[in-house]
């Protein structure tokens, strides 16, 4: 059981992390398109973080998720720390692989119309925040699996 | 030589089944929902008769709903008359529906049918309810123990109707009775046979009639109906042996029909128990307590609502665009060519062909794959549970419009395709909740409308294109809200009905149940392509080739100095002295009655009447609208007519009058708001 | 706080039940179409259902007990107005 419980406790630290950088990420995307579409200002990182409100939301919400399972933990429900793990990393992980579905999409797309695939696109896709964060978020999700798999035996 | 005329044969089926059990959704399955209505003689009891056609037999069904009943007594007038009916009028058929969820009633019944000698037909149904109960029904088990046909049934999904009434037909070919389902004890059976004999001796009327193991059961189990029919029909010597034969067996079980109706049921259960498997439910109630936990949680259950929304609508567009654009290359391209090339057929022909229904249905199905996708996604979050728990977080905010939360479904349905999203209303108990949902489904946004709005604001609002198109979205939801809210405070006036909904336990999505609600729902979209569609550019093509000075020909689709002559010109320049105020002329009004059809084809219209082809045509769309008209426009669009197979599913649901309500006002709202946005803007922009 | 006749039972609303205990029905205040639609889902006189979250912002969850084996089954969602409709004795607190 403590070995059990430190899995847990590193996912859920880790988990903690991640949701800052999700809700940061997920304000800067919202400052992003405050900034270009609304006002004619400057947009910061907007390769990496896109100036789409509907992803800050999901990127929040993520972040929101995550962080509640240090706060569960603390609150000694180990139960609902689990739960926030495996809800925002399975969301986060499911975010991350639109994101490289659509990517392919985009490719066999332009394959299609017979236009130019350009490659920085590609890459860039695939090196958006919310892919990113989403590669990371293999980590928490999977240690967070580990635990509920030895709490249900 | 004399002709012969082939006469269809008429074969007689009955539906029964204990109450609750989806008799009248199966009932309605089978014969299209078309029934005559009446009541059985000499009682007021509805008496509900339709029918099919088998082509198999060259016969056509007469399908009989029988009362929902619990047993086959002689208590009660519903029994009665459901008993009646099948030993007198002996059906070809008799169709018992069963719960999955409950077998061991369905079983007395279905055993006591059994014993009349009817030629029985079950279909389990609801059998997705006893799978969320954690329950699995061995159907084939069943059909082996009982010995007659066990067809499995989601009666609400249309799983398993093809299925049934194909057994069915099958079952009136090859009639099957098992009256000697149920065994009552050595002694006693020894004596039910003698007195069949006795009877078949004695009155071989009554036993030609009715079958003599069930007169005998019921006389032993002294049923007032049957007992004074054979007193009828025997003198009284054998009234006295048969008499002196149930004394003896009163004697041996005491209260015969209490004893019958004893091992009768514990047959039903026995049988239960033999093909019930139980799926471990405990697990995935805890599974599913936590994850609702977060899920429906206070604060995080509205944001993850919203992004499990953003994943459904991304995966839908952005992956269907490579399967879109194929369609499209397909279509639009190599075939509408080739059909052109054809030089052999007369010119009309051809454009008819490749400008009328090539163009008007390829643009339509270039759209199947972002709502196959849609629907697919959709069919998976309500095949896990995840729907169930979408309306329960919703309903906080929808009940501020006194719009029940099960309403979200049908408008995020309403995303991809109206249509289905007007069917999917069923769902909704309340009528007045049901019919306000139904008359603000249209004002989803639906897939169709999204190029328009793509192609304007490309052409014309700059730097804000994405921006406006979102806020068209957004529009729809403000709209869809207010309008409820309208409607539900003044024509649906009426007590918000309490928010009751099942939560099903979270399971994994099976495939087959994903895919087929998929299709049933992408397949609303491929026959309004099919029909309506098709219909409709056939008509748009002859309005745009012929005019009132007469035929016009097909070079009129590619110059809009001609096309201006025709029908389409003339209406447009019609309808255009209401749209001038908009800063619209009469061909972007007339692309709008086009849009009447189906919306997927207002672009390719604009391209026709505007005489470009597509690439061009937002260079010469930039030319002709302003970004306040431009706007205005896409409004328009989103609010005015729902498209013709949408006005067709709301007269199918609600009647025609709802139909034209909807008609009216959305035309009505979409003119108002053009208008005021047109004055407001133009005074804001100086 | 609503009293059964004849009885010293203390009848609670649904509504007013806190998360985690487990209740008995006693009454259904409503009309014909209501009890209905909440037998149909197995909330009928006489069940015994324990309450998952109680309403507050947004509706209340229940789960239903199967009355012959004890297993906690069906869950069903009730908006406040209906949890107030159904009255319930507290069998064991949350």
């Amino acid at each position: 059981m403590i070995k059990g419980k430190s899995i847990l406790i590193t996912a859920s630290l880790i988990a903690f992390i991640l949701g800052l950088m999700y809700i940061v990420a997920g304000s800067l995307c919202l400052y992003n398109w405050i900034m270009t579409s609304l006002i004619n200002g400057e947009a910061i990182l907007e390769q990496l973080v896109p100036p789409d409100p509907w992803l800050s939301i999901v990127l929040i919400s993520i972040g929101l998720t995550y962080s509640s399972s240090a706060y569960y933990l603390m609150r000694g429900n180990t139960v609902l720390s689990i739960a926030s793990i495996l809800v925002g990393g399975g969301l986060a992980i499911i975010v991350m692989g639109l994101q490289v579905l659509a990517t392919l999409a985009y490719i066999a797309d332009k394959l299609i119309i017979n236009e130019e695939l350009r490659f920085s696109t590609i890459i860039g896709n695939l090196l958006r925040i919310d892919g990113i964060l989403g590669y990371v978020s293999l980590i928490p999700f999977l240690l967070g699996y580990r635990f509920y798999k030895e709490m249900k035996d | 030589m004399d002709k012969v005329v082939s006469k269809k044969h008429r074969y007689t089926v009955a539906i029964v089944g204990i109450p609750n059990v989806g008799k009248s959704v199966i009932f309605n399955k089978l014969t299209g929902g078309k029934a005559w209505v009446g009541n059985w003689p000499g009682v007021t009891v509805e008496k509900k008769v339709g029918r099919f056609k088998a082509e198999e037999l060259n016969a056509e069904i007469e399908v009989v709903d029988l009362p929902g009943i619990y047993s086959l007594t002689a208590y009660s007038v519903d029994e009665l008359i459901a008993r009646n009916f099948i030993i007198e009028e002996k059906p070809d058929v008799v169709v018992i529906i069963a719960n999955a969820a409950n077998l061991e009633r369905s079983l007395y019944l279905i055993l006591s049918i059994m014993e009349l000698g009817a030629n029985v037909v079950v279909a389990l149904n609801m059998i997705d309810i006893a799978r969320s109960e954690g329950y699995e029904i061995l159907h084939d088990k069943l059909e082996q123990v009982l010995g007659i046909p066990v067809i499995p049934t989601i009666a609400v999904s249309n799983v398993g109707i093809e299925e049934l009434r194909k057994s069915i037909i099958n079952s009136i070919k090859r009639k099957v009775s098992r009256a000697r389902i149920v065994s009552y004890g050595k002694e006693l059976e020894r004596i039910i046979s003698r007195m069949e004999e006795i009877l078949t001796k004695f009155s071989p009327e009554l036993t030609n009639r009715y079958p003599s193991r069930w007169l005998v059961i019921k006389f032993l189990e002294g049923d007032e109906d049957i007992t004074s029919k054979i007193r009828r029909y025997v003198s009284s010597s054998v009234l006295d042996e048969l008499t002196k034969l149930k004394r003896k067996a009163e004697e041996i079980v005491g209260d015969v029909e209490e004893y019958v109706t004893e091992v009768k049921f514990k047959k039903a259960m026995e049988i239960a128990r033999l093909v019930t498997r139980h799926v471990s439910l405990t697990a995935k109630i805890n599974v599913t307590d936590i994850l609702d936990t977060i899920l429906t949680h206070k604060v995080l259950g509205i944001p993850l609502a919203l992004s499990i929304m953003y994943l459904l609508f991304r995966f839908a567009f952005d992956l269907s665009a490579p399967l879109s654009d194929g369609i499209d290359v397909l279509i639009n391209g190599i075939l509408r060519d080739w059909v052109k090339d054809l030089r052999f057929l007369p010119i009309w022909f051809t454009s008819l062909l490749a400008d009328g229904i090539i163009a008007g249905v390829g643009a339509v199905l270039v759209f199947l794959p972002v709502i196959a996708l849609f629907f697919f996604v959709l069919s998976i979050l309500e095949d896990i549970g995840y729907l169930a728990r979408l309306a329960f977080v919703i309903d906080k905010i929808l009940h501020k419009f006194k719009l029940p939360g099960k309403s979200i479904i049908p408008l995020i349905m309403g995303f991809g395709c109206n249509v289905p999203a007007v069917l999917a209303t069923r769902a909704i108990e309340d009528e007045k909740d049901r019919k306000v949902t139904a008359l603000i489904a249209p004002l989803s946004s639906c897939s169709a409308r999204l190029p328009v709005y793509l192609t304007i604001a490309g052409a014309v609002m700059g730097a804000y294109a994405a921006a406006a198109v979102t806020s068209m979205y957004w529009l729809s939801i403000i709209l869809a809200l207010s309008v409820g809210l309208l409607f539900r405070s003044t024509l649906f006036r009426g007590p918000t009905t309490g928010f009751i909904m099942e939560l099903p336990p979270y399971l994994a999505p099976r495939i087959d149940n994903v895919l087929m609600k998929t299709w049933e729902r992408t397949k609303h979209f491929l026959i309004k392509a099919g029909t309506v569609i098709f219909l409709g550019v056939v008509i748009v093509w002859l309005l745009s080739v012929t005019g009132p000075t007469g035929y016009l020909g097909p070079e009129a689709l590619e110059n809009p100095g001609i096309l201006s002559k025709s029908w389409i010109g003339f209406l447009g320049k019609v309808f255009s002295i209401f749209t001038s105020p908009m800063g619209w002329d009469w061909r972007t009004t007339a692309a709008l009655i086009f849009g009447f059809i189906a919306k997927e084809i207002i672009v390719g219209s604009l391209g026709v009447l505007l005489g470009t082809s597509e690439e061009s045509l937002r260079e010469v769309l930039s030319h002709i609208f302003t970004p306040l008209s431009g706007f205005t426009y896409m409004v328009f669009v989103l609010v005015y007519v729902p498209c013709i197979a949408t006005l067709a599913s709301i007269r199918s649901e609600l009647g025609l009058k709802y139909a034209i309500i909807t008609a009216l006002y959305q035309v009505i709202l979409a003119y108002v708001l053009a208008l005021l946005i047109s004055i407001l803007g133009g005074i804001i922009m100086g | 706080m609503y009293t059964s006749k004849g009885g010293n039972e203390e009848l609670i609303p649904l509504a007013y039940v806190s998360e985690g205990s487990l209740v008995q029905i006693v009454r259904i205040v409503g009309g014909h179409g209501l009890i209905r639609r909440l037998r149909d889902l197995g909330l009928y006189e006489g069940a015994r259902i324990k309450v998952v979250k109680s309403p507050g912002p947004g509706p209340a969850i229940v789960s239903l007990i199967d009355p012959s084996s004890g297993n906690v089954g069906r869950r069903v969602a009730l908006g406040f107005g209906v949890a107030m409709k159904v009255l319930v004795r507290v069998i064991s607190h949350g």
